[in-house]
Parts: structure tokens; sequence; C-alpha cells
């Protein structure tokens, strides 16, 4: 089977998951990149976009000070990989709560993030993203923020029945997840 | 290796964009278009799913608007000019009150109600672009069915959006006043 090395690269091709028989731990131990995994699926990733990366740094920012001044756990940006039972995902930012950060770092992540962030891109597919989020939650995530730049909204997912869309004259807030941290939504887009 | 799922790739079924102006596209005999700012968007063929769902949704509206008179519900491939574009929402309720005499052509002014169910080759972006190029031409009201979640997402305007659930009943508000039903019913 001929993969392509680089998803960001493929991506711009086809943004259609390439069937392969690799199991989770020789996707791991390849030199694969710009991929997600998702049961032997390869989902390429859309290369992100300047506007991608400015939502994404503020977020970051906001959320990085909070977290380290009231030393909740820590932040981290995308291209950490996170283990979701038998899938392989990079969230644009991720908090893990100190009580939850494993001992060894020095491999993807075996636990779920508590928060779980994706800016959409141009390209995103409506399904691939809802699946995902609810990939999270069935993981264990215990919130999943989904930032949408055309309608500058935050859609909140706490569980499959408990939804909520922000609007940029609403405040963003950690819930008992992120203690303590809120931010306007409008921020994240300026 | 590439496209063993063509569902996944929207983008690659695209031809290029033949450019037209607005009335070009009026007066032509395209079908199975949406057009945006210059642009044909072909429609893909829906799958069985979106079928049950639109069909589903279709039936519920359709006996109450019926029953009440309230005005006129339209299925997908009727055209509506949205400012610079024509959208096929897939389902489309206009009251009454608005309803044009001559309705031989595509329609020049919104729905009141604009329904989408989003297919599994929706790009996000446009289906938000969508949502609110409805809102900004006068639509009062958009609802854009998630057939992975379940979900409803009700649109009043740029910052008055909602997500109902499973759990959740769905009304017509002020719009389609009197109507409601049970998100899980959609999805049945």
């Amino acid at each position: 089977m001929d993969i392509p090395k680089n998803g960001y690269e493929q991506a711009a091709i086809s943004l259609a998951p390439l069937e392969t028989d690799m199991t989770l731990e020789e996707f791991l131990e390849s030199d694969l990149e710009g991929y997600e995994y998702a049961k032997g699926r390869l989902i390429p990733m859309a290369p992100p976009t300047m506007q991608h990366g400015e939502i994404s740094m503020n977020l970051s920012f906001f959320l990085s000070l909070h977290v380290r001044e009231n030393q909740l756990g820590r932040v981290y940006p995308a291209d950490t990989d996170f283990k979701l039972g038998d899938r392989l995902v990079k969230p644009d930012i991720a908090f893990v709560s100190t009580a939850r950060l494993p001992e060894n770092r020095d491999q993807a992540s075996p636990v779920a993030p508590d928060l779980a962030v994706e800016v959409v891109s141009p390209t995103d597919i409506q399904y691939r993203v809802i699946e995902k989020a609810f990939a999270y939650l069935d993981a264990g995530t215990r919130l999943v923020w989904v930032i949408e730049p055309v309608g500058q909204t935050v859609t909140v997912y706490r569980s499959r029945t408990d939804i909520k869309v922000l609007t940029y004259e609403d405040t963003l807030t950690g819930e008992d997840v992120v203690e303590g941290f809120s931010c306007q939504v409008a921020q994240l887009f300026e | 290796m590439k496209q063993q799922d063509a569902r996944g790739i929207t983008q690659e079924i695209l031809p290029p964009p033949k450019k037209m102006t607005l009335e070009e596209f009026l007066e032509s005999d395209l079908e199975g278009y949406e057009y945006v700012k210059g642009e044909l968007i072909p429609m893909p063929p829906t799958s069985g799913a979106h079928g049950e769902i639109s069909s589903n949704i279709h039936w519920y509206l359709y006996s109450h608007v019926r029953s009440n008179q309230l005005g006129r519900l339209y299925i997908a491939d009727t055209g509506f000019q949205i400012g610079e574009q024509v959208l096929m929402p897939d389902i489309a309720f206009v009251s009454i009150a608005r309803l044009p005499e001559d309705r031989q052509k595509a329609f020049s002014i919104p729905p009141d109600l604009a329904v989408e169910v989003v297919s599994r080759t929706d790009i996000l972006h446009r289906v938000e672009e969508k949502a609110f190029a409805y809102l900004e031409a006068g639509t009062r009201m958009v609802w854009v069915l998630k057939p992975v979640s379940e979900t409803v997402m009700v649109y009043r305007s740029k910052t008055d959006i909602r997500v109902l659930t499973c759990e959740d009943t769905l009304t017509g508000e002020d719009v389609v006043a009197g109507f409601s039903c049970q998100v899980a019913q959609l999805f049945e």
C-alpha cells in the first residue's frame, strides 16, 4: 500500500480517508505526518489557514495564562497525539488536569483530554467534526469546544444531549472543567 | 489507493465552476445547481437517510401547515433567490401573506422558514454560510438538521442560535405558529 507520508499534502488532493490495515500501534510507530487515525483509516488533516492559527493562538494564550497561574494542569497545542479508544486524534488545543496527567509523557497521551478544542477549517466536513466531538465525549472528555469562524460561534458539548451554541455576544467559561476560566467569544476572533 | 470513499470528497465531485450572472442563471434551464456569487454549486445526490429525515419533517410540517392554512411548503429543488444567491433548501415554508402571485419562476423572496438536512459531504463552513445568508435575506428562522448527532440547530439571528437534542421539542415559534414535534421523531 502506498500511503503519502504527509497528510497535509494529501488533504490538498483529497480529504477522503485512506483505508489501511494498520493497527493503532503501527500508526504510532510510523513516520506519517498530518493524519488522524480511526479504526484503520487514515484521515488527512486540512492544512491550517492563517485565520485558523490566529484563533488557536488567541485561545491557547488565554487558557495557558489561566491554567498556569492556577496550576490546574497542562495545555497542549495542535499535533499532540491523544488516544481515544481505537482512534488517534490531534485536537487543536487540549487541556489535561493535574490529577489526570500520565506519568510517562514521552508518548501519545493514553488518556483523553479533560477539554478538547477544535477550530473548524474551511474544508472540514460537518459530519466528521460532530463524530470527533462525540468520540471525545465517549472517551471521557468532559468538555468539547468547536470554534466556527464563519459565524463566530463556539459550540459547547458536554454530552450528547447537552450542546449549546455561544455567539460573539456571549462569554465562554471553563465550567467545572477549567475552573475559573472565562473569556469573551468575540476575543477569540480578534 | 485514494478514493474509496467518494462521499468524503465533495470538492472532487465539483466540476470547474462556470461563471455566469444571476440573471443568466435564472433564465437558464440548468437543474440541480445552487448559485453562489457567480458560481454554480452542484447539489450532490442525497442518501437514503437524508431522504427519510427530509420526508419526516416535511410530513409533520405539511399536515400542520395545510390544516391551519398557514401557507405553502416547498421541497428540495425549489429555487429561492437569496441576495446574490439562488439556494434550494431541503424544505421551505412561505406564509400565505408573503406568497408571490407569479410562482412560475424561482422565488424572488426568501422563505419564512428554511430547513437544511446536513449530508455526509457537507462542508461545515458552507452550511453556516447558507444559514446566515437566509437570515440576512429576511428568512425568520432556519433549521439545520444534523443526522450524526440527531440535533437541530435553530437559527433566529447571528446571536440567537440554539441546539435542540433528541430530548427536546422543535416548535414553529412565531414563524409556523402552533407547530411542534419531537426532535427524536425526525430521525426515526
